[in-house]
């Protein structure tokens, strides 16, 4: 049985409907994410998994345990980052922060300490764990945040938008941390906007829309979905649904659009295309063939871009 | 047990660390005494033998409810807002037993708050009265405490469901501070009020302080009042109990744990 | 100006929205008074007359309440927006940063001053209160008092920005008019030191002109602390906004 199975787990907030039948699972040592835009129902899909939130139908399973029905025993082979720097004790230090969750997974005295001592020392904490975490940056606190999911030496780890508001570089080391996590045998299931790190960091990606799971496979084999060959990004002003170009034209800005259009030769298929868009009477403005990434499988599958 | 001990110690040194809560602490009875006091002042002390003794130890038992209404309902809110709500109970120790530890430094907080407040107005004010007799009383505030803490819980759910704690707050302090008797006698209060004041354990166990320390006829004879408080303290925490473990259930429905 | 309207707007949709709204302004009101009252009818039983003294609490305690209401509305209002984040989108629109906060503030000093009249009319009805200030007096009074109780406010706003707790910032402005100020009694009944620093605030003229004493000085006293206090807000304030600007909107939190 897989550390994390999900079976046509539904959630519905009065009339909208926020997870729609999703079903999945995630395998040990694997990082699984959940790929989608905003509102798309990945934060809600964490929450039930966690217990927070209790599914309106469906079953999500923690380690074997029925997280509706068994919650506590599910609780204890999971860690969770939900809100980031949001769940933390601003007047706490770092290491009593941790001593006090330490005590809320069961552990005590000695073992609590070392517990902790450990965590602070594997995420680079350690010289400044008895500071205010009011004192910490960002990063730290996110850090920090992820130490504290670990305390229960998780078999199922669920990261809720981990990098959202890091730089670069500390989103770097932190998704080195994850992939670290997930070497030791453990479960990442972890939910993102970015598609470079889900690309990067996922085994297998889930994507997200409306509610449901449209496509769900390793990140090759999505972007092998689009034909194996390359794709057209054509920069146009003045688009209109009736001009009937091929692809999906994505808003990028004010009266700006961007065609991707997914082709299997490139040298032929992209001034065909830019002379079909000047034809329709739209202006081309900058055109460009290039690997197709996880967003352009997005595009092409849900219809949808991922950054609005 | 390590949970309650856990949570106790995180609510001990964040109290500690703003400092500027210890001063409301101890000038909060000082300043909620003033206006009783010049009012007694001002009618020369009325019926009273001594008006300043009795609504001190008015004030000093009712700053239990405060105590549990901010300590518990206001501070719930806070950990919403911040969001370190959810980081805490999706860990495997139970929400009531975490919420308990809470509870149990507010108590301490709260003891401290009516001791300093005696002490200080003792000096500030002048009080007579039989004050060895304070221990005795432990027999009636020990089962009130329990039955205001059932209460605690009970409006904890409430806040969690509300979102909202400041006028709530703020207003049921002082109703049911009023209504226990704080500044003057519950036979004194219109007939309607009098009998919701009879349902309240701090009613009786304020009365019952009063009649050991001041002397004086107490409102029912002090046994029957000691019987009392028992039954309600195990009614109270019974009821405060069944009350947040339903508003826990249906928060994890509605999802409402995080938002704001 | 058009600034000041958006934020009037915006906080009384707010306010209207919370659900203890009604209960704030409507039974609140009445509620603390009477709390007073009983007190007194009590005490008056060892043969004081008693009948004088409900103008007295009723207007004492009701003005403290107003005072009360603004501190947590204003006082609490930039620290909500600023632990909120919303500070920092307000305060990057291009318009008057004063006016983003005095706005709502106002919205918040005149309906709770409706709440407050409206207690007093309630009062009046229920517990036979007979005032000793005839009603223009007690308007002029009111309206004399908006600026000082806008100016407290401001005032306690910038200190809450400084020392980052609502609630202690809160207790202890609202103490100071509780215990100095003379709510439940006559002034002449404070100790003398205490006298000396009721004098040192607005409410203890307000109050005096409510009671029946010489009103036209009172008013003119008021004014002076419309003045004076506005002034001392707006320049605590001004100190705000420069530090917000040098370090930020959410600083260390
Ligand atoms: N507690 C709630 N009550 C009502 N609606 C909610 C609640 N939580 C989320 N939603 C709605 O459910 C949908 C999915 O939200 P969410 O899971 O947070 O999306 P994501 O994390 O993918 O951005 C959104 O339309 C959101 O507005
Ligand atoms: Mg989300």
């Amino acid at each position: 049985m897989a550390p994390v199975e999900v079976s046509d787990l539904s959630k519905r907030f009065g009339t909208r409907v926020a997870v729609d039948h999703i079903s999945f699972s995630a395998e040990a040592g694997e990082v699984f994410g959940l790929l989608g835009p905003n509102g798309a129902g990945k934060s809600t899909t964490v929450r039930m998994l966690c217990g927070l939130l209790l599914p309106t139908s469906g079953v999500a399973r923690i380690a074997g345990h029925d997280v509706a029905r068994h919650p506590v025993a599910a609780r204890r082979r999971l860690g969770a980052v939900l809100g980031g720097e949001r769940s933390l004790y601003w007047k706490l230090t770092g290491r009593e922060y941790l001593l006090y969750f330490a005590a809320l997974y069961g552990l005590r005295g000695a073992d609590a300490r070392r517990r902790a001592g450990d965590l602070l020392a594997r995420f680079r904490l350690d010289d400044r764990a008895d500071e205010l975490v009011e004192r910490y940056s960002t990063g730290m606190k996110q850090r920090l945040a992820l130490a504290r999911s670990m305390l229960a030496d998780p078999a199922v780890l669920l990261l809720d938008e981990p990098t959202a508001g890091l730089d670069p570089v500390s989103a770097r080391l932190l998704r080195d941390e994850v992939r670290a996590v997930a070497a030791e045998g453990r479960t990442v299931l972890l939910t993102t906007h970015y598609m470079e790190e889900a690309d990067e960091l996922c085994q297998r990606v889930a994507f997200v829309t409306g509610g449901r799971i449209v496509a769900l496979d390793a990140p090759g084999a999505l972007k092998r979905r689009l034909g194996g060959g390359a794709v057209c990004r054509v920069e146009l002003a003045g688009w209109r649904p009736d001009l009937s170009l091929p692809g999906e034209a994505v808003a990028i800005g004010e009266g700006r659009w961007e065609l991707r259009v997914p082709v299997s030769d490139p040298a032929a298929e992209l001034p065909a295309l830019v002379a079909q868009a000047a034809q329709a009477g739209a202006a081309v403005l900058r055109c460009e063939s290039v690997e197709p990434t996880l967003e352009d499988v997005f595009v092409a599958v849900a219809g949808q871009a991922l950054r609005a | 047990m390590a949970v309650v001990a856990a949570a106790f110690g995180r609510d001990r040194r964040i109290f500690f660390r703003y400092r500027l809560q210890i001063l409301r602490i101890v000038l909060d009875p000082l300043v909620w005494f003033a206006p009783l006091y010049f009012l007694g002042r001002a009618f020369g002390g009325g019926p009273f033998r001594d008006y300043t003794s009795f609504a001190l130890l008015g004030v000093a038992v009712t700053s239990y409810i405060g105590t549990v209404m901010w300590g518990i309902g206001f501070s719930l809110k806070q950990d919403m807002d911040t969001g370190v709500l959810e980081a805490n109970w999706l860990s495997p120790a139970s929400p009531s037993l975490q919420l308990l530890g809470r509870v149990v430094w507010s108590l301490v907080l709260g003891t401290a708050e009516s001791l300093l407040s005696l002490g200080l107005a003792g000096v500030v004010y002048g009080l007579q009265g039989q004050w060895q007799a304070l221990p005795r009383a432990l027999a009636y505030i020990g089962p009130m405490l329990v039955a205001l803490y059932g209460f605690g819980l009970g409006f904890a759910g409430l806040v969690l469901v509300v979102r909202q704690a400041n006028t709530i707050t703020d207003a049921g302090q002082f109703i049911l501070s009023t209504l226990s008797g704080q500044s003057m006698p519950v036979g004194d209060l219109p007939r309607g009020l009098a009998a919701l004041a009879m349902a309240l354990p701090t009613t009786y166990g304020l009365d019952a302080l009063r009649t050991l320390v001041l002397g004086g006829a107490p409102l029912l004879p002090l046994p029957v009042e000691q019987r009392l408080l028992a039954i309600m303290a195990a009614a109270l925490a019974a009821a405060g109990a069944a009350v947040f473990w339903a508003v826990e259930r249906h928060v994890r429905r509605a999802g409402t744990l995080a938002l704001h | 100006m058009s600034a000041l309207w958006a934020g009037v707007r915006r906080s009384l949709l707010m306010k209207l929205r919370y659900p203890d709204f009604w209960f704030a302004y409507l039974a609140w009101p009445v509620i603390f008074p009477a709390a007073y009252l009983l007190t007194a009818g009590a005490l008056a039983q060892g043969g004081h007359g008693f009948a004088g003294y409900r103008a007295d609490i009723v207007s004492g305690t009701l003005m403290w309440m107003w005072v009360n209401v603004t501190c947590w509305s204003v006082g609490g209002a930039l620290r909500q927006e600023q632990t909120g984040g919303t500070l920092e989108s307000n305060w990057s629109s291009p318009a008057a940063r004063w006016a983003l906060l005095t706005g709502p503030a106002l919205t918040d000093i005149g309906l709770s001053l409706a709440g407050m009249v409206l207690g007093a009319l309630e009062c009046t009805l229920l517990f036979g209160v007979r005032w000793a200030a005839p009603w223009p007096v007690a308007a002029a009074v009111a309206v004399a008092s908006v600026p000082w109780v806008l100016g407290v406010g401001l005032v306690l706003a910038a200190m809450v920005f400084w020392a980052k707790d609502v609630s202690v910032m809160v207790n202890l402005v609202r103490g100071l008019f509780m215990v100095a100020c003379g709510i439940t009694c006559p002034l002449a009944v404070l100790p003398g030191w205490l006298q000396r620093v009721g004098g040192a605030l607005p409410m203890t003229y307000a109050l005096d002109a409510m009671r029946g004493g010489p009103w036209g000085t009172d008013l003119v006293r008021l004014l002076g602390f419309d003045v004076g206090l506005a002034a001392l807000g707006a320049l605590l304030f001004a100190g705000v906004e420069a530090s917000v600007r040098r370090r930020g909107a959410l600083g260390t939190y």
